[in-house]
């Protein structure tokens, strides 16, 4: 019999929760994981505990009981806010920072994931939050090497990414139209809407989201009056939109949605489509990322997601063009290095293209301040990395030429906003 | 074309020239090196750490036509030339120019050939290489007297960055006994003057004696000794205020000093044995 193998964890990480899932390499769908074993309960709340005057941490409901019977000094809310913040706080007069409580968060549940999931170590480990930044992703990457992990093997992805994979795992009828998400929070209520286009032999998958607090928010909710006039709004919403296009599945997720009070809601969604509630979507579609993004038919254009061509011109007109990045893909993958020999010339071309439009646009970097040298022996490397979706920066360093020329040092560093 | 060119590289992976110690990383380099270093290599230079290098940098169509060179017993600037016709480094006018100049290298002598590989190995500061190389020209058959004395000059110089003075001064002599040149001449009095500095308190050489000798055998005035002796004191002079002199000094510090002396101490026991 095949060894199950663990082909990847998926870990969202919002502001007042965790939820883990996690793919196998046999079965196409991802499980999610319950931290008290099969009680259907998939959220674990971004709480930590210090057990008083130990070096012994709960992590989730654990900690939430034990504050409660405890010192509730001892008990840390919301972990990744204070992460993002840079918050300190003082427990048995030590300070922790946002960062070393993050850390001892992870670390938990990794170590409580590994055990009750009961395989070994996976393939990729795939976290998501709600904006993916540079430097989350290199303390995940960090802070996930003392495990074992090389750094190819974590990933980090946005909420809008995963809502993506989770519903390209799903079943095709599911999202043979358009799909929707209603996701609502103490601070946001939003819809995202992944629609579909097929080219030559591709499937371009695009999401776009719209911001619905105006209409309906969390607050509302505490009053039974709030809730029918949420209702109501909500379904008045969706009779306008199905107007202008053909939906076949709706997602609700996040705490909003938590109770039942969205009975028209569901009654008018449910005439044509399938509907669907769920508070793992964003950790299933982490640990599904790993099959959707290695299938070469589809494109993922949303938030956190490339979308331009660029590539250095090497010369010749323009027939010769160098990729460093292209469009679709993960942010925090897109990267490119390479070293080029100059040849009579004073300056680099780089070329952005998109694929949605005609023509591209060009920016020249002047080799101002490098070294002049008969031709092609000033030897340059040229990095891309992305710094979010919208910003990247471009580095060209002169690298001497082999042992006959040595580096002058000179480095050029552009940050390009989109 | 003008642009840039993509080199040609793969992480971990390069060539050590020993003849020439240090390491390339990239199939440009190697253009370069094989291009500008043409007289200092051999067909040893094609061994197997060469075919190793090429295997892992992927180039299997180029060691096909070098194998097939090899068999067909080809000379080395063939090989070459192969390598450098299979990269995009230089250009179709390049690469022509560079053939045809390996094409003159095949139609030298050998003693030709060593003569330019002796003399680029003095001008990298590989001044051992180049004696070996200087003394094989000096037992080539039908050696030119032309060819003869530039060697034996050349190895004057070398003698006198070794500070030989004495073997230096009966390098220029050889020199001048194929060919009376100046510059011969020139050397022979130089060498002359700094081995007399060097010696004259622990020598029982007649300095005096040797100079008339040398102005009597070659026709000039002894002044001309104390022009060349001025002329020592001024470059020396020159050398002790140069501020890169003492900038370099004050850098370099008493461990260079030893390394130089180690370097030295080596050279000694090999001339030796």
């Amino acid at each position: 019999m095949e060894e199950k193998k663990l082909r990847s964890i998926g870990i969202d990480l919002s502001s007042g929760f965790a939820s883990v899932s996690y793919l196998e390499n046999r079965n196409p769908f991802p499980r999610s994981l319950s931290m008290n074993g099969e009680d259907g309960r998939y959220v674990i709340p971004m709480v930590l505990y210090k057990k008083e005057y130990m070096e012994e941490w709960l992590i989730g409901d654990e900690a939430v009981f034990a504050a409660e019977y405890g010192n509730t000094g001892n008990r840390v809310d919301r972990i990744l806010d204070m992460y993002q913040k840079e918050e300190v706080v003082y427990i048995e007069n030590r300070t922790y920072t946002g960062k070393t409580l993050l850390e001892i968060y992870l670390k938990s549940l990794y170590e409580k994931t590994k055990a009750l999931i009961g395989e070994g170590q996976p393939e990729v480990l795939v976290f998501t939050v709600e904006q993916p930044g540079a430097e989350i992703l290199g303390f995940l990457k960090n802070l996930f090497e003392t495990y074992g992990f090389e750094k190819h093997q974590i990933r980090l992805r946005s909420h809008t990414e995963c809502f993506a994979f989770y519903t390209l795992a799903n079943k095709k009828e599911l999202w043979a139209n358009d799909v929707t998400l209603f996701f609502m929070d103490e601070k946001r209520f939003f819809c995202q809407n992944m629609t579909k286009k097929k080219e030559k032999n591709k499937i371009m998958i695009f999401v776009e989201e719209e911001d619905l607090s105006g209409m309906v928010c969390y607050d509302m909710l505490r009053t039974e009056e709030g809730r029918q006039k949420a209702d109501e709004a909500l379904c008045h919403y969706l009779e306008e939109d199905y107007k202008t296009h053909i939906v076949s599945s709706v997602f609700f997720s996040g705490i909003g949605f938590y109770e039942n009070w969205y009975q028209k809601v569901v009654r008018e969604i449910c005439k044509k489509r399938k509907a669907f509630k769920g508070f793992n979507l964003y950790a299933d579609g982490a640990a599904a990322s790993v099959e959707i993004e290695e299938n070469p038919e589809l494109q993922i254009y949303c938030e956190g997601r490339t979308s331009l061509w660029i590539c250095v011109d090497t010369g010749e007109d323009g027939k010769n063009m160098y990729t460093f990045s292209k469009p679709g893909e993960s942010w925090t993958d897109s990267k490119g290095q390479a070293e080029f020999l100059v040849d009579n010339t004073e300056e680099i071309h780089l070329v952005l293209i998109s694929p949605f439009q005609h023509g591209s646009q060009e920016l020249l970097i002047p080799l101002t301040g490098f070294p002049k040298r008969r031709d092609k022996t000033l030897c340059v490397k040229i990095t891309l990395a992305y710094e979010n979706e919208k910003e990247f920066e471009i580095v060209v360093e002169d690298m001497g030429f082999g042992p006959f020329f040595p580096s002058s040092g000179k480095k050029i560093i552009k940050r390009i906003s989109l | 074309m003008s642009g840039l060119i993509l080199t040609k590289k793969k992480p971990g992976v390069r060539l050590y020239i020993e003849i020439s110690g240090f390491w390339i990383t990239s199939m440009e380099e190697l253009c370069y090196y094989l291009r500008n270093h043409i007289y200092v290599i051999d067909k040893t230079f094609f061994n197997q750490t060469f075919f190793s290098f090429l295997h892992d940098m992927e180039e299997e169509r180029l060691l096909e036509k070098l194998n097939v060179d090899l068999l067909s017993g080809k000379h080395y600037t063939d090989l070459a030339g192969d390598v450098i016709e299979s990269v995009t480094y230089y250009s179709e006018a390049e690469k022509a120019e560079i053939l045809d100049e390996f094409r003159h290298i095949r139609n030298r002598t050998p003693a030709e050939n060593a003569k330019a590989r002796a003399d680029l190995l003095y001008r990298q500061g590989m001044y051992q290489e180049a004696e070996k190389e200087y003394r094989f020209i000096l037992e080539q058959p039908d050696l030119s007297e032309n060819m003869a004395a530039d060697v034996w000059n050349n190895m004057g110089i070398l003698e006198i960055h070794g500070f030989h003075y004495e073997k230096a001064f009966d390098c220029f002599e050889r020199a001048m006994d194929y060919t009376e040149k100046k510059e011969y001449l020139q050397h022979m009095i130089y060498a002359l003057l700094l081995w007399e500095k060097q010696k004259r308190q622990y020598s029982e050489i007649d300095f005096e004696q040797k100079k008339k000798d040398m102005a009597i055998k070659y026709q000039f005035s002894e002044v001309m000794f104390e022009q060349f002796q001025d002329r020592i004191r001024e470059e020396r002079q020159r050398i002790l205020e140069s501020p890169d002199i003492r900038d370099f000094y004050n850098r370099a510090g008493i461990d260079t000093l030893k390394m130089w002396k180690e370097d030295y101490r080596k050279q000694e026991e090999e001339n030796i044995t």
